[in-house]
């Protein structure tokens, strides 16, 4: 082939891929899906346009999560359908749904617990006003708030605690006296400037979706607190493809990104699960981790420069390189920093072309440590799909519940996998086999590989492949999990998720540990109903894994059941941590975990965290005092 | 089970026991049907099912046991080949295996066995069973019995199979698997055989630890062990051994379980299988190769009647619980098959371990015959049977008073008395007027029913000494069940009585004044009683207690005890029974100091043994100071005060006496304690100066 019409093809064929991921309405290519999973077909926003309005709550929930419109509910019949128009599942009814719930976790119809409609205002905090600044700050142009709505909508993120408060219509005592909205990197740099001169208390917010109470502001703040709006900077600056490069403006949303680049034929390939609402700048600040990491990275792989604003000025590199050796590397210390350090403006991400070829692909194994040892060596040999995820027994029988009515790629996970070996599934006990599921992404060729690679390695650990249908089931619900909790909510459920990560050879006791650990506390703890502990690897490195635990429980009888839920994750994560578990694989530290960063490193490892903060921020401007 | 041991057969007794030989009247018929019986013992949530080889080819593949092969391998300069086989070989040797028909037929002759020797039956404390039978679904388990008889696991294994607890997998000592036919039938039952020593041997520690492990992990057996380390010869409970209590522990340490439970197990039997065997050893003369042979000519002895034995299953000790104040995640930064303890841990390891033996020696059930023989032990020449049955029941109010449990049968102490010199006759001789039994004579009998297969020849003594002797040993034996309980107010009857003699009453004493000689002769004595480390008040607080509960001391203010009226009997009586230990170790010590010859530890003390039998005679030197068991105690206990140093001069041990020490050692001894008679001669220069003081 002549090396013109090769380059035309190329050419042709990026085009075709651009056009798929642009265009989900177009006829789907047999073994391809689209990348948008969340988004249905009817629902897609062009590009360039945002998902998130600057009033959130046009859109999103005041007190659950995600989209108004979509949630799951109990219908007339009894029976839980998805409501909305926003995902796949959306207008579905799941018939075991109800019936597993019941039986896993003891929920009753008529034992519930509704959440309050409207929200009074007037209960709202009274803010806290700083004249000379607001004055000021008026004079840069940059839209200021004291709306009650406004500050209400900023004032928490999405651990249990917070909303359990929220839906009885409550508010922390301290909130935020006022928004800010800079349009601009200039605009950050004069605001931190004002606040310093003024003495504010700034907390930046992005997407607002951290669940480690990083955005509840401290209750002794005495000093007016502006709470920092970043959403408005949502603009892709500039895209430089020699060098695979884009400047982002920090507080563009996950989805809103991956959309405009798309647009061009490019993506970070960054896909945290919460990337339908949550921040460029947020990721940063929390060390966030997308499912696809193993094919495009961490965050921390992915940033090649950042800007941040600090009460010292702007913290950044004079380059734009791929590696450097100068000392410490400073962006170790924006990522992660949560907020406590300065306000993340600008982000220059490596991006990739779009992947020619998506697959998917599911393995079952006869029981979790089976899998554990299979996803080990598969890392080992490095030969991960883009994403590849082990889920527990209880998982696995939970995604059985969610199955839809309607046929085609709901049909349950057994159906699935009987088109592919019927006979040979003898020999599984359903009551311990587990369920990987996984994600290729890539040139074809490579993808072909991966594939045979991966079966492979599973079927020297009993592993047998169990169908596409299966994996992109699981990679769909992925999305729609999120809304779960606040069904759960109106039958007397609480529920929360938490993640670890561990090396490999704990991987195994870890989870059965601090699963039995959650059953011990919820009897202590006095909880009277099933309690549903289950979890699953995320993520695989050379050196050990990621392990999300998911719990949930009815709280009837309990006196306090946020105080007794917290009880049982501060049990679960003391369980963690003397298996050799970190305090966190990418949520973060915030306010919840404070306490066990003690216990996470050392005394002159926290000092230095001290020390940089004393140094670029001694009045403590950035007093969200999450962290140390 | 439920027809066979349902409404009339497992009938608990009052005290909350159950007889597991209840139905001995249709006896061969119980029997099979016991060896058939359906046997469903409840499992371990987290247990996969596996077959037994596949447990040693875990151990075999675990990292650990890979990371040792690599070690030798590389610094040893053997074939990969070579070592994997090795190892193999031993994992072969030490795993057990699975066959329930062999457990069976096993069971079928244990049963029986049992019923022929065990008239009185094997009892069991139900309820705590019960509250296990639900522990074991939720964590592994770990059986910690204590050891005085090769009976203790069979029982154990029977009673497990009977109550439907899952049989163990019991850590058995190699001699058992030197047994033809036994050792493999043992096997089939779950015995895994360890080598005594084989802390230098890193290949063999790495696969017996990680054999360990993944049995305790899955949870496929309870584990079984001796904490003593060996069965103890001589009634009382041996200091722990931490040993195998640290690979017991590591994997909840190191977070691989999620908690295991220990529960210590007390077994009491009425009369050792072994008594007269351990009453040769102890004097030094080698004990039979177990065989299986050996076993079936032992079994003609096995028609007597061995009375009842006791099997109490102690409260569990939680590991969880135990070490909760420890932070686990100081393993997280190395792996976790590197054996590394914390300092931390390796210290409450050691408590841990005193605290398991500590909780057997309290659950132990006594006979009405411990009692009679710390009665008879006072009066090794003899005594009348009057004396006898008097002192027997001044002795059941202490006990009673001090809730130490005896198992008085129903009639009067003078029947229960007699019947047990009748069940004891081979050791004891009663003669005198049959028609005034007050007045008979009752003795230690020197007359001794020759054990086949002992070699006296091969003794430091002489045959007739070892006649006369043995019984005494033996008698001790008996006597040495209860004495945990008298020590800690002995020690304080010594001080007590150290300045007068006697005891006025009226007389006022603050503790703080005891500590001192309390602290010296606790010292002393740890290797022949359980002290746990560390804890000197609170064994003086016990010992208090004890003579409170006695009324012997009365409470009187903050600090102060006055004696009593009555406290001078019990305090002459606590003093004399542990005369004879002190007066042993005073032995020891003379002869240190006379002797000028280089000692190598391993025969010292039968240097010393001897030189004890050659003075036999004087004074106030006693047969059972002729223990070698008592000896090599006072040795230790020396070596332990500094009093003695050890070295090593070409591999071998050398123990050299610090002569100052010593000579202090034995002056104080002598204030508490009539000393035996030397003279010129037998005692040198240094010995009697010593004597004297
Ligand atoms: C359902 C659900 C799923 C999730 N899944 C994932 C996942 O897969 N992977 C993952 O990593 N996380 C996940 N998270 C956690 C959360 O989404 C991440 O921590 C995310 O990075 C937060 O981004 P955000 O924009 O919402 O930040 P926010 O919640 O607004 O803020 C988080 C912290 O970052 C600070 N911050 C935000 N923006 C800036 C800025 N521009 N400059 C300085 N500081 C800033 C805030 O002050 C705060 O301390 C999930 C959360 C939920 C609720």
């Amino acid at each position: 082939m002549n090396p013109a019409t090769n380059q035309i093809s190329k050419e042709k064929a990026r085009l075709d891929t651009i056009a798929r991921h642009i265009q989900p309405k177009a006829e789907k290519p047999k073994l391809v899906t689209s990348t948008c999973i969340s988004m249905s077909n009817e629902n897609i926003v062009k590009p360039g346009i945002r998902s998130i309005p600057r009033k959130r709550e046009e859109v999103l929930k005041l007190h659950g999560w995600g989209y108004n419109d979509s949630q799951f509910k109990m219908n007339e019949k009894g029976v839980i359908t998805f409501t909305g128009s926003k995902y796949k599942l959306s207008g579905m009814v799941m018939p075991q749904l109800r019936p597993w719930m019941t039986e896993t976790i003891g929920i009753e119809v008529d034992e519930t617990s509704e959440s309050i409609k409207n929200i009074d205002l007037s209960k709202i905090p009274k803010p806290i006003v700083n004249e000379e600044f607001t004055n000021e700050l008026s004079k840069t142009g940059m839209e200021i708030s004291t709306d009650p709505m406004d500050r209400l909508v900023r004032s928490h993120g999405h651990t249990l605690e917070e909303l359990f408060l929220l839906r009885k219509g409550e508010t922390n005592k301290r909130i935020p006296d006022m928004i800010v909205f800079p349009r601009n990197h200039d605009d950050v740099v004069k605001l931190v400037a004002l606040a310093v001169r003024y003495n504010i208390c700034l907390i930046p917010i992005g997407g607002g979706t951290t669940v480690t109470l990083a955005l509840v502001c401290p209750e002794n703040e005495e000093r007016c607190i502006a709470t920092v709006d970043m959403t408005q900077m949502n603009q892709i600056l500039w895209v430089d493809e020699k060098n695979l490069l884009a400047r982002i403006e920090a507080g563009i949303i996950g989805q809103d990104l991956e959309r405009d680049l798309a647009a061009i034929g490019l993506c970070t390939g960054h896909e945290p699960d919460s990337m339908e609402f949550s921040s460029l700048g947020g990721w940063v600040a929390t060390r966030a981790s997308g499912m696809k990491k193993n094919v495009y990275g961490n965050i921390e792989d992915l940033l090649v420069h950042v800007r941040m604003v600090t009460p010292r000025g702007v913290l950044e590199k004079n380059c734009m390189v791929p590696r450097m050796s100068a000392g410490p590397d400073l962006h170790q210390f924006i990522l992660g920093s949560e907020g406590t350090l300065g306000i993340i403006t600008e982000v220059t991400l490596r991006v990739r072309p779009l992947p020619e070829c998506q697959r998917y692909g599911s393995i079952v194994f006869p029981n979790f440590a089976r899998g554990v040892e299979c996803l080990r060596e598969v890392a080992l040999n490095r030969c991960a799909p883009a994403s590849i995820r082990l889920m527990d027994n209880q998982q696995f029988r939970f995604g059985q519940a969610l199955k839809p009515e309607s046929e085609g790629i709901f049909s349950s996970f057994i159906d699935g996998m009987k088109k592919f070996y019927v006979t040979k599934i003898k020999g599984y006990d359903p009551a311990n086999m587990c369920v990987a599921t996984l994600l290729f992404e890539g040139d074809p060729t490579v993808v072909a590989q991966q594939e045979k690679a991966v079966y492979e390695i599973a079927a020297k650990y009993q592993g047998m492949p169990a169908g596409e249908d299966n994996g992109q089931r699981g990679y769909m619900l992925t999305f729609v999990i999120a809304y779960l909790r606040d069904i759960g909510f109106d039958y007397e459920v609480v529920s929360e998720s938490f993640e670890t990560s561990v090396p490999w050879d704990r991987v195994t006791d870890l989870c059965r540990n601090v699963k039995d650990r959650i059953h011990h506390e919820c009897i202590n703890q006095g909880v009277r109903y099933p309690v549903m502990s289950t979890c699953r690897v995320t993520q695989t490195y050379d050196a050990g894994a990621c392990v999300y635990f998911y719990l949930a429980f009815k709280y009837r009888g309990l006196a306090d059941p946020v105080k007794s839920y917290l009880a049982v994750e501060n049990a679960a994560r003391d369980e963690i941590l003397a298996n050799g578990g970190s305090i966190s694989h990418h949520h973060g530290v915030g306010k919840l975990r404070k306490q066990y960063m003690s216990r996470t490193v050392t005394d002159a490892a926290v000092g230095t965290i001290k020390s940089v903060k004393e140094y670029l921020d001694p009045r403590n401007i950035f007093g969200s005092g999450n962290l140390v | 089970m439920e027809l066979l041991y349902g409404s009339q057969g497992s009938q608990k007794t009052q005290s909350g026991y159950i007889n597991m030989l209840n139905n001995s009247k249709q006896q061969n018929f119980s029997t099979l049907r016991f060896a058939t019986k359906d046997f469903k013992p409840p499992k371990y949530m987290h247990c996969h099912d596996r077959h037994t080889t596949k447990i040693w080819q875990t151990a075999m593949e675990s990292d650990r046991v890979q990371w040792i092969i690599q070690q030798v391998v590389r610094e040893e300069s053997k074939s990969e080949e070579d070592v994997k086989q090795e190892a193999e070989h031993i994992l072969k040797e030490l795993a057990f295996t699975d066959h329930m028909t062999i457990l069976r037929m096993l069971g079928y002759v244990l049963f029986k066995v049992l019923h022929s020797i065990y008239h009185d039956g094997v009892f069991i404390n139900i309820e705590t069973v019960k509250k296990l039978k639900d522990m074991i679904k939720h964590h592994p388990v770990v059986f910690m019995p204590s050891h005085r008889s090769y009976m203790d696991f069979t029982i154990l294994s029977v009673v497990c199979f009977y109550l439907d607890l899952p049989l163990p997998a019991i850590a058995a000592g190699m001699d058992f698997m030197g047994m033809k036919v036994m050792g493999s039938v043992l096997r089939a039952c779950g015995a895994f055989y360890m080598r005594r020593s084989f802390g230098t041997d890193r290949l063999y520690w790495a696969l017996f630890t990680e054999y360990v492990h993944t049995i305790l992990i899955n949870g496929d057996r309870p584990m079984e062990f001796f904490i003593e380390g060996t069965r103890s010869r001589c009634g009382k409970s041996l200091n722990p051994k931490f040993g195998l209590l640290s690979v017991i522990a590591e994997p909840y340490l190191k977070a691989q379980t999620y908690d295991v439970l220990l529960i210590p197990i007390s077994i009491s039997y009425d009369r050792l299988l072994e008594e007269g065997l351990y009453g040769y050893e102890l004097l030094g003369i080698p004990k039979p190769k177990e065989s299986t042979s050996g076993l079936v000519k032992a079994s003609s002895i096995l028609r007597d009647n061995y009375g009842s034995v006791h099997v109490n299953f102690c409260d569990h000790i939680s590991l969880r619980k135990y070490f909760g104040h420890l932070d686990r995640a100081v393993h997280a930064c190395y792996p976790r098959y590197m054996l590394r303890l914390s300092s931390e841990e390796q210290k409450y390891m050691e408590i841990l371990g005193y605290k398991i033996v500590l909780q057997q020696q309290h659950n132990m059930n006594y006979t009405p015959w411990a009692v009679m023989a710390l009665v008879l032990s006072q009066h090794p020449h003899g005594m009348d049977m009057g004396c006898l049955i008097e002192e027997t029941i001044w002795l059941k109010i202490i006990m009673d008073k001090c809730k130490i449990k005896v198992n008085w049968s129903t009639g009067s102490v003078q029947d229960i008395v007699q019947a047990n010199l009748k069940k004891f006759k081979h050791l004891i001789e009663v003669e005198g007027p049959c028609n005034d039994v007050p007045k008979s004579i009752v003795r230690v009998s020197g007359i001794t029913h020759e054990v086949k297969g002992h070699k006296t020849f091969s003794s430091n003594l002489d045959p007739t000494t070892i006649q006369e002797t043995v019984n005494h040993i033996i008698i001790g034996n008996y006597r040495n069940q209860l004495l945990h309980h008298f020590v800690r107010p002995s020690l304080i009857a010594f001080s007590l009585l150290r300045r007068s003699g006697r005891s006025c009453p009226g007389t006022q004493f603050n503790p703080d004044t005891l500590l001192p000689d309390f602290k010296f002769l606790r010292d002393l004595l740890v290797r022949e009683f359980i002290f746990e480390p560390k804890k000197l008040n609170d064994d003086l607080k016990q010992g208090l207690q004890f003579l409170v509960q006695c009324n012997a001391v009365v409470l009187e203010g903050f600090n102060s005890f006055i004696l009593e009226k009555q406290a001078n009997k019990l305090l002459q009586f606590l003093k004399s029974i542990f005369s004879v230990f002190l007066g042993g170790y005073w032995l020891t010590i003379q002869f240190l100091l006379n002797s000028t010859e280089t000692h190598l530890q391993p025969t010292l003390p039968g240097k010393v043994q001897k030189w004890i039998a050659g003075i036999l005679r004087n004074p106030g030197v006693e047969h059972e100071m002729l223990s070698l068991h008592m000896i090599s105690n006072a040795l230790h206990a020396l070596v332990g005060l500094g009093y003695l140093s050890v070295y090593r001069v070409d591999n071998q041990k050398i123990v050299q006496p610090i002569q100052d020490q010593l000579v202090g050692a034995a002056s104080k001894i002598a204030q508490f304690i009539d000393i035996p008679y030397l003279d010129g001669t037998q005692a040198t220069k240094l010995g009697s100066t010593a004597a004297k003081l």
